[in-house]
């Protein structure tokens, strides 16, 4: 199999939209602390329950990327949501390194709950 | 699937619980197969964002763009064995705080995946046993 590396990609076309890649991704199981997989992340730190820290592989240029995230209970009655930072607050790393994502069960933002499957996209 | 695990605590977050560090299997076939720069390459990035940090000035911060290309273009350290991937992790994805200086207790400690608890529903209290 080949590869193609580049620095950047633009359309042919002027006027056309930019391309734009992903940077990082995994799919993780919060509720025991393991990656089903990933691109670009070197670990996940569990800080305790529904709170985790993803550290990139490769850092990237700054801080300026966007994290979008989805995530899942066990059960239907058991669902979880995802929010950038720590728990209770708006902090948390936010760094060209890594981000912290806190979860919590859907009936009470106060109910932290490990996901089973937290999935996890960095665009930049 | 990696069978190693780094229990740790903070001594900037004395009441928080004891963390785990998770290492992907991705990364760990990526290290033992040699793929890694030497470790200086991430410490002067992460140097750099958190004198950001201090500063005040993180919201403008970018790295130094020759810096961040050492990440794939500066000579390969060659394969480590699993350990030492683990040992290299510490280094890079654990706050130096934690490994880089003497405290009176163990502040991390290296252990296999199946001596982390599955049972989660006291994870909050979980502290590393001296």
């Amino acid at each position: 199999m080949s590869t193609l590396k580049v620095n950047s990609i633009e359309p042919a076309n002027a006027g056309s939209e930019d391309y734009f890649v992903g940077k990082a991704w995994a799919k993780f199981n919060a509720a025991s602390a393991s990656f089903y997989a990933s691109g670009n992340m070197s670990s996940a730190t569990d800080h305790g329950v529904g709170q985790f820290t993803y550290n990139f592989s490769n850092a990237l240029a700054d801080a300026d990327f966007s994290v979008t995230q989805a995530a899942t209970g066990p059960v239907s009655t058991h669902h979880v949501h995802g929010y950038i930072g720590a728990r209770g607050s708006e902090g948390g790393t936010y760094s060209s390194t890594a981000v912290q994502l806190s979860y919590y069960r859907d009936e009470n933002s106060a109910n932290i709950a490990d996901p089973n499957k937290a999935c996890i996209q960095v665009m930049r | 699937m990696n069978q190693y695990r780094v229990i740790f605590e903070d001594p900037d977050q004395p009441e928080a619980p004891a963390m785990v560090l998770a290492p992907s299997d991705e990364w760990m076939e990526m290290a033992m197969a040699g793929g890694l720069p030497p470790i200086w390459v991430y410490w002067q990035l992460q140097q750099d964002e958190e004198q950001a940090i201090a500063e005040g000035r993180h919201e403008t911060f970018e790295h130094d763009p020759e810096k961040l290309a050492l990440q794939y273009t500066a000579p390969r350290i060659g394969p480590l064995t699993e350990e030492e991937a683990i040992e290299y992790l510490i280094m890079k994805d654990i706050p130096r705080r934690v490994w880089g200086k003497e405290h009176n207790r163990p502040m991390f400690k290296i252990v296999t995946k199946d001596q982390v608890p599955t049972d989660r529903q006291f994870r909050n209290a979980w502290r590393l046993a001296a």
